[in-house]
């Protein structure tokens, strides 16, 4: 036997330990990567079944915010500020939001990223037994500002941004390299904007934890040198933006100029993110105390997440936007039966409600099917910025055009351009005639992906009159313009009385006078303005309006003169039954009212006596 | 490959390209004219331009897969341009020499177009004709939305007539997002000028040189803020006018918005002594008094005027004469009013009075009633002849959309006006050589390094303006002097000024400062 074969069964056993050890090292990983396959799960299980089922009217409101176009024009307005290509690439992905799965891929993938971006920095830094927690935080934290409808992707950009320049600098060994990336900061500024100015917070703290010797200090230093110096060449020289623009643009400021709280708490958990990692890596627990970390984080984000979920849910607000999206689509059946069905607190709601019903000459038919909570005031919005983009389709629909497209363009002033915006600015351009004007405005919607069929279906109508009247849509809006020219007013009656006038025909706005008179309970003046409906052409008084005359009938044992029209027998028999009832349960308060909600809750009648 | 074959293979490349496109051009001299001229936008054709205007740029809007275009001056040379896509941007020193060769004469314009099956047509050529009389290097000009009420991004501007540089004086972001208006220099001198600041950072703001100034000119005496200025030629004095005005929105189409005045007085006030006076208190309970405009002598101040109107009066019934009252510059005394023109007396209205630097010619807007031509379609430039008297419409300058604003350039050789010949809507400053009453030349707009830029651009050039030099003033230099509290003028008149009871009432409901363009 010569000296090889002896050594072989030693070889023969050596090989077979590796393979055991590579076994256990490869079972070791596998444990190792099994609660980042569960937080995966964990993310996407959760933003799935929200984004894709919930989300729909999220998204629609998101898309409707901005209008994204494919012009020089379009980006230099973005290009002028630091943080302006952020906001570029969110109106870019969000111009797709049409589409409801799209708009929960992104979120989703946005989630992730940063799911990723946190994982390899903690692996980089000190990953110890709560690892997981740490880094599930920032998204869970990220999809609770996702699901706000005042939320635009640009942001969750931003915060990926952030995280991922942070990881590089982490990554970057060499203090050359790592001097450079710092250097880079005024890049990365401009890019981000605000988001950018959280940067050098984050990176104090990760040098005073991590670093070691002069640069502990010295890397600090030159990231507040860097930060101030770019602030200030920003401001001085290179940008027209005020001190206060470049600190808070872009991120989202509701009215009071404070950023939300949800988007403070996900800066403050980044820049303290390098004092976690480290206290996480000094606790060395045993496999099995990590594996109970694990489980107890992942039971109790997704506890805190299904709770916060089902607790914060704005089921009106949902509505309002299924019903904002019913109202750019014309579908008002839809809005109506939604109404009735699934009935919205909101005052703009029930406005987009009896606008429904206005477009389909059922506003005093059917005005108290629905929930009205608001009176008048959900009639008529009033022309300030709150509600500047929903008023407009009050004047368009009584045939107020020139009113229309005013708040149109005050609202593309404002509000830069957005589809339903420009869209109100081509159709009433079209009925006034402004073919040149128009056909700008039809080259904005050219440039987009979603709207350009649409710009195409319009743009037949330029120079065409004839074709404008003949559309159902613009040539009735035609007909419905006034006759005679006045100023708009501030008082709402007053300008349907003013239409009414130019054009007494106008049914549209003579039922929102009626609608109007019928929420202030005035049915001595409704009962005047019936004689004028048998020269406009009504057949029969619609229903609110004979209930109202039935109940002034009752209150005052006179009968009035209804021009030639009747009220119907099945509206005497339903006031005959109403009023008994009314009699027989009028001592007790509770019984009448729940009676009465039975038998007429749908009618004036109802509303006239409980709201 | 190696270079010393790759030369070679370049040079018969690029010597075969170049004798292919002379056969081309050949052939097309052989090619019968078309007997229209091309369309092309902006109408730059027949128009008179100044030897030193920027390169007039324009878009052929021809069907055409590529466009050759030859400028030739009187003397035979000129230039050779190809465009694919119809755009035609002259290189800026080929334009330059073109116009120094084309002096007192003309550039001929002549346009081949080739689709793509080679068909080739050669349209009927059109002229430009150059004058000598160079146009101010410099215009200045608010960039805003021509909206109703609301604005967010206003700017004001200044472009170089001699090339397409330009630069902002003025950016309301920088403010607070308040509202400008009504820039104004001294003879269009760059380094004296105003404007007003209307919001959180409200004041007039004055630039002398480097030093910027904020001034809050109402006082307690005047009902209204100082609106529309006038430098006197010293730089002494500004003559405003004092607006209570407000604006109602038409719901026929033909019209969008109505903007009148209330009650409307002349003050002046003093630059030295910031001190502001009524000009006649007496006057201000009769007459509604409005767009002052200095005689180049400053013995003169023009404005419009009509009767003060009363509760429930009817806006179109609103006229406006130009009136002119004479000016003692030693004492600051005004003499008594005169009537120029008679503009009730044929049923119009008067705006924007405008005095030639020569003192001999006046030009000012003409339309139906009321102060606010800007938004009257039939508002059209007249010009009235100051030694005789008489008025004439500026025909070749006019159009059938609204021109309303207008001003001189320093030699009075030229004019701007704003005029919405475009599309009905948003305002554009037109260039107009004045050589006299008789020789007036057909205006072009300012040219844009991209011809196509005006079909895009949605905002409104407002008060265009020239200036004899670059403004060194910046938008951070008035963020700056915002920070400083207004100084207060003093009042330094006898009387105040007295509005009518009645329409006190009317404007006291009126709470929040509104744009008006």
């Amino acid at each position: 036997m010569n000296s090889r074969s002896k050594h072989l069964p030693k070889m023969k056993k050596k090989r077979s330990i590796d393979i055991l050890l590579d076994k256990i090292l490869q079972a070791m990983k596998m444990a190792e990567k099994l609660p980042v396959r569960i937080s995966l799960i964990l993310i996407l299980t959760t933003s799935i079944a929200y984004f894709y089922f919930y989300g729909e009217g999220l998204f629609f409101f998101q898309e409707n915010k901005s209008l994204f176009i494919f012009s020089n024009e379009y980006i230099q307005k973005y290009l002028m500020k630091p943080g302006g290509l952020l906001e570029y690439s969110g109106n870019f992905l969000t111009q797709y939001y049409y589409s409801d799965l799209y708009g929960s891929l992104i979120n989703i993938a946005c989630l992730i990223l940063v799911f990723l971006v946190f994982l390899k920095t903690d692996r980089r830094l000190l990953a110890g037994s709560f690892s997981i927690l740490l880094i599930l935080v920032p998204p869970f934290l990220l999809f609770f500002i996702q699901i706000s409808y005042i939320h635009s992707i640009h942001n969750s950009l931003g915060y990926i941004l952030l995280a991922l320049y942070f990881y590089f600098s982490v990554v970057t060994t060499g203090r050359r390299s790592r001097f450079l990336c710092l250097a880079l900061f005024p890049v990365f500024f401009y890019l981000t904007g605000s988001f950018a100015l959280v940067y050098p917070l984050i990176y104090i703290v990760y040098s005073i934890v991590y670093k070691k010797g002069i640069n502990r200090y010295l890397e600090p230093v030159f990231m507040i040198v860097t930060t101030g110096v770019t602030f200030i060449i920003f401001k001085e020289i290179l940008f027209f933006q005020p001190a206060d623009q470049l600190l808070r643009y872009p991120l989202p400021f509701i009215e009071v100029l404070r950023i939300p709280v949800l988007y403070n708490i996900l800066f403050l958990y980044m820049i303290l993110f390098p004092v976690f990692t480290h206290v996480s890596g000094l606790i060395k627990l045993k496999a099995k105390y990590t594996g109970f970390i694990n489980l107890t984080t992942f039971i109790s984000i997704f506890a805190i997440t299904v709770i916060q979920l089902s607790k914060n849910y704005d089921h009106d607000l949902a509505n309002l936007f299924k019903i904002g999206k019913s109202v750019f689509k014309q579908d008002w059946n839809s809005i109506i039966r939604q109404h009735e069905t699934s009935p919205s607190i909101n005052s703009n709601g029930q406005y987009y409600y009896n606008l429904a019903l206005s477009e389909k000459g059922q506003l005093c038919n059917r005005l108290f099917y629905g929930r009205q909570d608001f009176g008048s005031k959900s009639l008529i919005l009033p022309r300030d910025y709150a509600h500047l983009d929903r008023a407009i389709y009050y004047y368009y629909s009584i045939g107020l055009i020139s009113e229309a497209h005013r708040l149109a363009y005050e609202s593309m002033v404002k509000n830069g351009y957005r589809p339903e915006n420009i869209k109100m600015l081509i159709k009433t351009e079209l009925i006034n005639g402004n073919y040149k004007i128009a056909s700008g405005y039809i080259n904005i919607l050219k440039k987009t992906s979603h709207y350009k069929k649409w710009a195409d279906k319009y743009e037949k109508f330029l120079n065409n009159p004839e074709l404008i009247k003949a559309d159902p849509e613009l040539g009735e809006k035609i007909r419905s313009i006034p006759d005679t020219d006045f100023f708009i007013m501030s008082g709402d009656i007053d300008n349907i009385d003013m239409i009414l006038k130019a054009n007494p025909d106008n049914k549209k706005a003579f039922e929102y006078k009626i609608a109007w008179l019928l929420f202030k309970k005035d049915t001595k003046t409704v009962l005047n303005e019936v004689r004028k409906m048998k020269a406009m052409g009504y057949m029969n008084i619609p229903r609110h309006i004979e209930e109202a005359i039935l109940l002034y009938m009752y209150f005052n044992h006179e009968l009035p003169d209804l021009g030639d029209l009747i009220v119907s027998m099945d509206t005497e028999l339903r006031f005959s039954r109403y009023i008994t009832t009314y009699l027989n349960n009028s001592e007790n308060n509770q019984i009448l009212e729940r009676e009465m909600k039975k038998i007429g809750e749908k009618t004036f009648w109802y509303y006239y006596q409980f709201k | 490959m190696k270079l010393v074959k790759i030369i070679p293979r370049l040079f018969v490349f690029v010597f075969t390209f170049c004798f292919l496109i002379g056969c081309i051009s050949d052939n097309y001299n052989n090619v019968p004219p078309l007997d229209r001229e091309p369309v092309i936008e902006p109408d730059y054709s027949g128009v008179t331009i100044p030897t030193n205007i920027a390169p007039m740029n324009f878009n052929i809007v021809e069907d055409g897969e590529l466009f050759i275009i030859r400028a030739t001056s009187s003397n035979g040379s000129g230039l050779q341009l190809k465009s694919s896509d119809g755009r035609v941007r002259f290189p800026m020193r080929a334009w330059k020499k073109l116009l120094a060769v084309s002096q007192k004469g003309k550039i001929e314009i002549e346009i081949l177009s080739e689709d793509n099956e080679g068909n080739i047509i050669k349209y009927e050529p059109f002229n430009m004709n150059v004058v000598s009389e160079p146009v101010d290097p410099y215009l200045w000009y608010r960039l805003l939305y021509p909206g109703y009420e609301s604005w967010l991004d206003l700017k004001i501007v200044q472009r170089s007539t001699e090339n397409f540089k330009e630069a902002s004086i003025f950016e309301n972001q920088l403010l607070e997002n308040n509202c400008v208006n009504c820039h104004s220099s001294q003879q269009n001198n760059p380094e004296k000028f105003l404007l007003h600041v209307r919001g959180s950072m409200g004041g007039t703001y004055f630039v002398d040189g480097k030093e910027v100034t904020r001034r809050a000119l109402q006082t307690e005496q005047m009902p209204a803020s100082a609106v529309y200025p006038a430098w006197h030629p010293s730089g002494k004095y500004v003559a405003f006018s004092s607006n209570k005005t407000v604006q109602g929105f038409h719901m026929r189409p033909e019209k969008n918005i109505e903007v009148y005045d209330l009650f409307s007085s002349m003050v002046i006030y003093d630059t030295g002594k910031n001190e502001i006076a009524a000009i006649e208190e007496s006057d201000t309970v009769k007459y509604m008094e409005t767009f002052p405009s200095w005689s180049p002598g400053g013995d003169f101040l023009y404005y419009c005027r009509a009767i003060q109107v009363e509760e429930g009066f009817d806006y179109r019934d609103v006229k406006y004469n130009l009136i002119r009252k004479s000016f003692d510059q030693n004492s600051g005394v005004f003499g008594n009013a005169e009537l120029v023109f008679n503009a009730q007396e044929i049923n119009k209205s008067v705006s924007f009075p405008v005095i030639s630097p020569d003192g001999q010619y006046l030009v000012l807007t003409l339309h139906d009633y009321g102060t606010f031509s800007i938004w009257h379609k039939e508002a059209d430039l007249y010009l009235l002849n100051l030694k005789s008297g008489k008025v004439d419409r500026m025909d070749l300058v006019n159009s059938d959309e609204t021109e309303s604003y207008h001003s001189w350039s320093s030699n009075g050789k030229w004019l701007v006006f704003s005029s919405k010949r475009g599309n009905g809507l948003a305002a554009r400053p037109y260039f107009a050589y004045f050589g006299s009453p008789e020789n007036i030349g057909k205006p072009f707009v300012l040219p844009q390094k991209d011809p196509t830029l005006y079909e895009r651009l949605e905002k409104t050039f407002n008060r265009p303006e020239f200036l004899t030099g670059k403004i060194r003033t910046g938008p951070r230099d008035f963020a700056r002097t915002s920070k400083k509290e207004a100084v207060n003028a003093s009042w330094a008149g006898e009387k105040t000024i007295i509005v009518p009871n009645e329409l006190k009432k009317q404007t006291s409901a009126e709470n929040e400062e509104k744009e008006i363009y």
